[in-house]
């Protein structure tokens, strides 16, 4: 048992680590979760996703920091799915596993092949807290090229299943454009936000989430058709509601 | 619900921008011994085509390309399309799978002129 607790410890602390180094200058909150999804999928890949972040507090937001584990693989040419273990810390509670989440990306069609690549996402998440009802996000990922410009932006709806504490159908997106200047560095823009919460859809606008604030990204091969791909994003909040500053970062070893 | 509405309604939107689908150039890539034939494919710039990546060998391949873009996996004896442009006039190159491969990764190159 002392063993299992030790390399649980340890195991968070891998996860969380970079987080807490950055505990000391900024105070925090952010849904790890919130990395970008995108419509391509690619057949055969499998790829270990590993992801946190970290916001500070905003006028009625808490600090927080969250890290997540995942591994998935593109069962098909238009099927990648996802099983991803989240890790939330929340001020002096300490940090512990959050939920389980099951997400499925769908590709419609090829890329370029349609005016706008077009996909789906489809997520299902299981907390650990009793007192939470598994829940479901859902929505169209969208994306186009322009030459060496590329846009994305998704919308997901969010449900509680049979839940009186969260009645409220959740409204989020994600954007990006970025610059696809060379294979290990392109650069660009992310904004993720929330309409409302989970008990009103749709907030005025000060009560609203939203951040935005630039992002890099790039892309490592390996030897033996390996790789290792990143995207980092430090981003600043446009409301009250939203953390006035956050970072996160992905890191996604393919093989 | 507008909300719902909107999304229902743009998506079939762009189902039916879609099926005009077909009318592009089409161009045929074949994987042989692990090696792109031709390797080196000429195509009009400034116009979207199709590529038929078709591979004949009994082992996957791969099509992978930062400056087109793509990555695409190819199981054996199998074909795959991509679409691809409208480029600008230059070269865009692209590679294969390299594992255990004599010589490393297939290289091919797309000419836009």
């Amino acid at each position: 048992m002392r063993y299992r607790s030790r390399g649980r410890a340890l195991f968070t602390s891998l996860l969380l680590g970079p987080a807490l180094a950055l505990r000391c200058q900024t105070a925090w909150t952010i849904d790890s979760s919130e990395y970008l999804f995108l419509p391509t999928v690619t057949q055969g890949e499998r790829e270990i996703d590993w992801h946190f972040g970290v916001g500070s507090s905003g006028a009625t937001t808490r600090q927080a920091a969250d890290a997540g584990i995942g591994i998935g693989v593109g069962v098909t040419a238009h099927w990648y799915t996802e099983l991803d273990l989240q890790y939330r810390q929340r001020g002096p509670s300490g940090t512990a596993l959050d939920a389980v989440e099951w997400e499925n990306i769908l590709q419609l069609a090829e890329p370029n092949q349609w005016p706008i690549d077009v996909g789906v996402v489809c997520a299902i998440e299981r907390p650990q807290d009793v007192n939470e009802r598994p829940s479901i996000r859902i929505g169209p990922l969208l994306q186009k090229e322009f030459g060496k410009y590329q846009a994305n932006i998704n919308l997901l709806f969010g449900r509680h299943f049979r839940s009186a504490l969260f009645p409220a159908t959740e409204i989020k997106y994600q954007s990006q454009i970025k610059y696809r200047y060379s294979e290990p560095f392109e650069f660009g823009l992310q904004a993720f936000g929330t309409t409302g919460s989970r008990r009103q859809t749709w907030n005025e606008l000060s009560g609203q989430e939203h951040r935005i604030g630039p992002v890099a990204l790039g892309h490592f091969s390996l030897r033996h058709d390996r790789s290792i791909s990143y995207n980092a994003a430090f981003l600043v909040g446009a409301t009250a509601h939203s953390p006035d500053r956050s970072v996160r970062l992905q890191v996604e070893y393919e093989f | 619900m507008a909300g719902r509405n909107f999304c229902i309604g743009l998506m079939f939107a762009l189902l039916a921008a879609g099926s005009a689908i077909g009318l592009e150039p089409e161009f045929v890539i074949q994987i042989k011994n692990h090696r792109f034939v031709p390797a080196e494919l000429h195509i009009p710039a400034g116009v979207k085509v199709r590529i038929v990546v078709d591979n004949l060998d009994e082992t996957q391949d791969e099509f992978d390309s930062h400056s087109l873009n793509r990555e695409k996996h190819i199981p054996p004896k199998s074909r795959v399309t991509l679409f691809i442009g409208p480029l600008d006039p230059g070269r865009y190159v692209y590679e294969g799978e390299s594992s255990d491969i004599p010589g490393g990764a297939a290289l091919g190159v797309i000419v836009a002129e």
